[in-house]
């Protein structure tokens, strides 16, 4: 038996399409660290300290193979001057769309980086967090893509009719967000995160159909993933991406989030040795799951997409429910250690 | 095939370009060559059900099924304006997006409804428990279609229910969403009466429940 690998070596060895020591695991845990620390999400979020305390903390009670810098996704929305509907057991929402008629767009600016406190916050807890762990584990960034914003930005309704009937304002407000978002998605790889999970739920063909992404949201990702200076994934939270696949190897991403909806041997087909995946646990069902149900999940997917590498486990939405009981996190983590370690003999003696 | 799958096909075709100018083409000849065909029930409400089905199987977009809704629903005013009125509350049916202001999925149910000819009151989204439940009973709403986009919206239904119970209200309760699309045993959990993958989902069971009231 090899030695044993830290979650950075780990990571890289299984991204770069070869079997490191076992199977990289990825919790998404953010607003799991407000119950970590008995806050309500708003006190959680309140503070950089809080989250650096709380993911450091869950870094030893589930280790996995990264930690989850993300906050929520509406704190993109704070520093357009949106605001944001914090729930006791629940991810924040956005409030208030800040476009409220297509017309806006004519005289919208986007914001800087530097001027938002909300994001500063997050760069603040991303340098605590790196500079705690070095290089040991991955520290994830988030950006939600420039074409998928707008669902927040204006609502997802009038985004649809902006896209599909004001292509003037459609390229005025992605050239606001494409600037917007390629500020945001450096100033943390500055900030010390190993990489950044681009979220475009839009472009996936659960949300638009292929014909309406060629024209757009495959150009918008292309574009911007070229001026992101690191590595990136793309995550469509849990939408379909089969017929879009092509596309998002050829935009240069390096690893694709996976819906539990898609069949991941035909996933893993198409993508073996040209792009790794990331998924595909089902984090709505996960509530009820029992120890039994953990290990038949996770040898499935293991048996489905874990020879050769190029994958990590994760769940398929890009975050872990706050519903989620601890013991099911726990019983992920002890089945992937016992399941997941290289070679994967036992799929073999199980075949038969 | 037959005239009206032809008919059917161009249709869908129209409405899946959003091509509205070929939508209002075809219900003109259907209209002028097919007197026998009732254009609703025979080519439109098919239509969308097959559309619902499609994003059922990963085979049409949301947003497709979205603005393919809205357009029927306008196709209908422009022919029932009456029937459709919009302040008319003669119904026992609504439909709220709950906990949440993400309105979407209710927009494309209450789309579909309405170009199908139910008639809907449409509580929005935003209001509170209190609202709601006062608004139901104030309009004796019988079945409520509730729409949510994260879980624990959806798992406070469950409290909802059991509010209406403690006042002696009773209604069915249909539910419909993402955290129940990716978990086909929580509408149980949460005690709602069933459940909508699709649009059309909900006409169907409101067709059967009216049978029933």
């Amino acid at each position: 038996m090899g030695k044993t690998m830290t979650s950075m070596e780990r990571v890289l060895t299984a991204l770069s399409h070869k079997e490191p020591d076992r199977v990289p695991l990825f919790l998404l845990l953010s607003l799991y660290g407000a119950k970590e620390l008995k806050m309500t999400p708003e006190e959680y979020f309140s503070k950089a300290e809080n989250v650096v305390k709380a993911q450091l903390r869950m870094m030893k009670k589930y280790p996995n193979d990264c930690i989850d810098a993300f906050f929520y996704a509406g704190i993109e929305i704070e520093a357009w001057g949106g605001r944001t509907i914090f729930k006791a057991d629940g991810p924040p929402v956005s409030g208030k769309p800040i476009i409220e008629s297509i017309e806006q767009i004519d005289t919208l600016k986007a914001p800087h980086v530097s001027e938002s406190e909300s994001l500063q916050k997050v760069l603040t807890t991303i340098r605590m967090l790196k500079e705690e762990v070095g290089d040991t584990i991955p520290v994830v960034g988030v950006v939600i893509s420039p074409f998928s914003l707008p669902v927040m930005q204006m609502g997802f309704d009038k985004y649809l009719d902006l896209l599909y009937l004001d292509k003037m304002r459609f390229e005025k407000l992605m050239t606001l967000n494409e600037a917007f978002c390629v500020e945001w998605a450096n100033a943390q790889l500055e900030a010390g995160a190993t990489a950044i999970c681009y979220f475009d739920p839009l472009s996936s063909p659960s949300m638009i159909p292929k014909n309406l992404y060629m024209k757009t949201g495959y150009h918008i990702a292309k574009c911007t993933l070229s001026k992101i200076n690191g590595p990136t994934a793309t995550h469509f939270a849990s939408g379909a991406c089969l017929p879009i696949l092509e596309e998002t190897i050829e935009s240069g991403t390096a690893l694709v989030g996976v819906s539990t909806l898609e069949d991941l041997t035909t996933l893993k087909e198409k993508c073996k040795g040209r792009i790794s995946i990331l998924g595909n646990l089902n984090g709505i069902e996960m509530r009820r799951w029992t120890s039994d149900d953990v290990t038949r999940i996770i040898q499935g997917i293991i048996k489905q997409a874990a020879a050769g590498g190029g994958f990590i486990i994760s769940d398929n939405h890009g975050e872990i429910p706050y519903q989620v009981p601890e013991k099911v996190l726990i019983d992920i983590i002890e089945s992937v250690k016992k399941w997941g370690t290289y070679p994967l003999d036992w799929i073999d003696d199980h075949e038969g | 095939m037959d005239n009206i799958d032809i008919y059917r096909a161009e249709f869908k075709k129209a409405l899946l370009e959003l091509n509205r100018l070929e939508v209002t083409h075809i219900l003109e000849k259907v209209n002028k060559y097919q007197v026998e065909v009732d254009f609703v029930e025979d080519i439109m409400v098919p239509v969308l059900e097959e559309i619902g089905d499609g994003w059922e199987a990963g085979t049409i977009a949301l947003s497709q099924v979205y603005i393919s809704g809205r357009i029927c629903e306008d196709l209908v005013e422009k022919i029932f304006p009456v029937n459709l009125d919009k302040e008319n509350h003669s119904t026992s049916i609504a439909i709220v997006t709950y906990d949440d202001y993400h309105p979407l999925g209710k927009k494309i149910v209450y789309s579909a409804l309405r170009a199908s000819g139910v008639n809907i009151l449409d509580y929005g989204f935003g209001i509170t428990d209190a609202e709601l439940i006062e608004n139901v009973i104030r309009d004796e709403i019988k079945i409520l279609l509730i729409s949510v986009l994260m879980l624990p919206a959806a798992l406070r239904i469950k409290e909802l229910k059991e509010t209406f119970e403690k006042k002696g209200y009773s209604l069915k309760i249909l539910v419909g969403g993402a955290p129940f699309r990716f978990d086909a045993e929580l509408w149980k959990e949460v005690g709602a009466d069933a459940m909508g993958r699709t649009p059309l989902d909900a006409l169907r069971w409101i067709k059967k429940w009216e049978g029933d009231l």
